[in-house]
């Protein structure tokens, strides 16, 4: 398989006045072609810096990026800024959480469309239109030369999800970076949202990453997993390995905490992790999970645990590793 | 959205989709439009009539307003003099008919250069952190003067003439533009879509013009219209006070204030221009009004 992306010691500090605050902290991982890979995570663990910082939309005054976004052979973090705005949007597209407001509402939703194809391509305005007729036919827009004119308030949030899309595939990317795409939507559309993107995903032969604090999502779309906490990886596998033998206690933490409809009463209340996600200014020794841990000992609290490999497709960073036997 | 309906139609060939764009029927909607603001209508009519009358001053049955005429001084109102005659026997309504002349030239061009003016202020004052607080301070400064003695100041500090009258007056409604047009970029540039579009690979000045300047229009516009009653209010003050247009040019202001002191026995004098004056600004502020409410998002209409 040939890896399309490979992020290595990725570092994101942001700079305020009263110290920098790290945000993420050596994560490294690869995508390969046509492979989905899920950056799961709570609140506050670094997967939505992590997911800017491969374009570069940081605020580059205020924020401190090292490490290495290697994309096809090209440092990221190293290509001048007309070069990275080539990769934007033609090689790398991406979908934000936001589909109501990261459509702009003074435009209609064709020349929107057609706007992202004539960044990248020398095509008229005329050919981009209808390219983008032909795009949004593919998201499964009902009715495209309606919508074509109509403004994005006039677009229930699915659609506009499915603009966004349209609009993030319009110069076919190599890799699709799906910031939340399905939090903002309700769960039938979530479910909708899902299948185009299996879909699409399917005929094009994009990457996705796909970053995510659903596992339900993960479960349905993702090839491979990254576990992410307070800016640091957790543990990496493939999706079955995952779900069926995590060997981190966050992880065990986290698949406990999903509602089943088979769940039998006697089972209790669903296993929560007490406490939250420290504040990433903190200064830390050990463990960043240590303190929420139920495994944690004294050693937790002083070394950070390496990542280490459970099995070739699989690592994780934890002192006290859950070794499940394979089925 | 019917998902299986969707994914049968994208099992034919997309090439092959017709692509009919229809056009959407503008005419009607801007009948709806107008029938939904009467006050656009209104205001809109009222500026029409008053700048129609300022163009075609000398086709109006007017004689020249600074003729003066010692024997006819004082004339009331009569078939030869409409509005009577003034204190040097000038026609008191060509001098009204040409007065339009400088209130309507003086806020179209106060509102055009407040607006070019201070979009450039308030987008630079937007641009960046050191700019953004040396000039929203400067402009605070102006605003602290009350704009009346700002313009008597800036007027006594120039040669009087029409000219310097409209500077003036910018000068004075710059900061009121500028500062509005920075919120506007502020709000604008956190929003999500511009961050999309920094993501779709776009370069600063594509989304400047593609996705900030468009979101600008509505409420320089709006301001738009209050610099340009605010203008001429402001010019027919200074005209009034003597430190505006020079006597010898007939503005509203001038007229006022060369009858000021027959106002006990002919006050038509006064009372005439002041009609006009502030049927004018009437109009104006309906128009202003109207477009603000007609443009503001939470009033605009959803089909």
């Amino acid at each position: 398989m040939t890896v399309v992306l490979e992020v290595q010691r990725l570092n994101v500090s942001f700079v305020a006045t009263s110290g920098s605050v790290r945000a993420v902290r050596g994560v490294s991982f690869s995508v390969a072609r046509s492979e989905t890979l899920a950056i799961v995570g709570e609140s506050g663990s670094g997967k939505s810096v992590t997911a800017l910082s491969l374009m570069r939309l940081h605020d580059a005054e205020r924020t401190k990026i090292s490490g290495s976004v290697k994309f096809k052979g090209a440092e990221l973090l190293e290509v001048s800024e007309a070069e990275m705005r080539s990769v934007r949007g033609n090689e790398i597209g991406m979908i934000f959480q936001e589909p109501m407001s990261s459509l702009n509402p003074l435009m209609q939703i064709g020349n929107q469309v057609a706007e992202a194809i004539l960044l990248h391509q020398s095509v008229s305005r005329s050919e981009a239109k209808q390219r983008a007729l032909r795009l949004l036919i593919q998201v499964g827009i009902a009715d495209p030369e309606r919508r074509m004119r109509e403004y994005p308030h006039q677009l229930s949030g699915g659609m506009r999800q499915r603009v966004m899309i349209a609009m993030a595939l319009a110069c076919d990317p190599e890799i699709l970076i799906a910031d939340e795409p399905t939090t903002a939507l309700d769960v039938t559309v979530q479910a909708q949202i899902l299948d185009l993107m299996r879909e699409l995903k399917a005929r094009t032969g994009a990457s996705i990453v796909i970053i995510t604090h659903d596992l339900g999502v993960v479960a349905e779309l993702a090839d491979r997993v990254v576990i992410m906490y307070a800016g640091v990886k957790m543990e990496e596998g493939t999706t079955a390995e995952i779900f069926s033998r995590p060997a981190h206690p966050y992880t065990v933490g986290l698949l406990g905490a999903i509602p089943s409809l088979d769940r039998n009463r006697s089972e209790g209340p669903l296993t929560e992790i007490p406490g939250q996600v420290p504040s990433p200014s903190h200064a830390r020794v050990g463990c960043s999970f240590a303190a929420r841990c139920s495994l944690s000992s004294s050693i937790c609290f002083e070394t950070e645990p390496e990542l280490e490999d459970v099995s070739p497709s699989h690592t994780a960073a934890c002192h006290h590793k859950i070794r499940t036997p394979v089925a | 959205m019917n998902h299986q309906a969707h994914s049968s139609s994208m099992a034919a060939p997309l090439q092959a989709v017709e692509l009919p764009i229809r056009r959407a029927k503008s005419e009607w909607r801007v009948l709806r439009f107008l029938k939904r603001h009467p006050q656009i209508v209104a205001g809109s009519l009222i500026l029409l009539v008053v700048t129609l009358v300022a163009i075609f001053a000398p086709l109006l049955g007017t004689v020249d307003p600074r003729a003066i005429s010692v024997t006819k001084r004082l004339r009331p109102p009569s078939a030869e003099f409409w509005f009577g005659t003034d204190a040097l026997g000038r026609d008191l309504y060509s001098r009204v008919v040409y007065g339009a002349r400088i209130s309507v030239g003086v806020s179209v061009s106060c509102a055009f250069l407040s607006c070019v003016g201070g979009s450039i202020v308030g987008m630079v004052s937007a641009s960046g952190r050191w700019a953004d607080s040396v000039v929203m301070r400067v402009m605070d400064g102006f605003m602290s003067i009350p704009s009346m003695l700002l313009a008597i100041a800036l007027m006594a500090a120039t040669r009087g003439s029409v000219g310097t009258v409209i500077a003036a007056i910018t000068v004075v409604e710059i900061p009121r533009v500028a500062r509005v047009i920075r919120s506007v970029m502020l709000a604008l540039r956190e929003m999500p879509f511009v961050e999309a579009a920094v993501a779709a690979g776009s370069t600063t000045p594509k989304i400047f013009v593609r996705h900030l300047l468009p979101a600008v229009v509505s409420p320089l516009t709006v301001q738009a219209t209050f610099v340009g009653s605010a203008a001429i209010i402001i010019e027919a003050s200074l005209s009034f006070i003597g430190a505006g247009t020079p006597p010898t040019i007939p503005s509203w202001g001038n007229i006022m204030a060369d009858g000021k002191a027959l106002w006990q026995v002919k006050p038509h004098l006064v009372f005439i221009p002041a009609v006009f004056l502030g049927v004018t600004i009437l109009g104006v502020n309906l128009l202003g009004d109207g477009l603000r409410d007609a443009l503001d998002p939470r009033m605009a209409e959803r089909s």
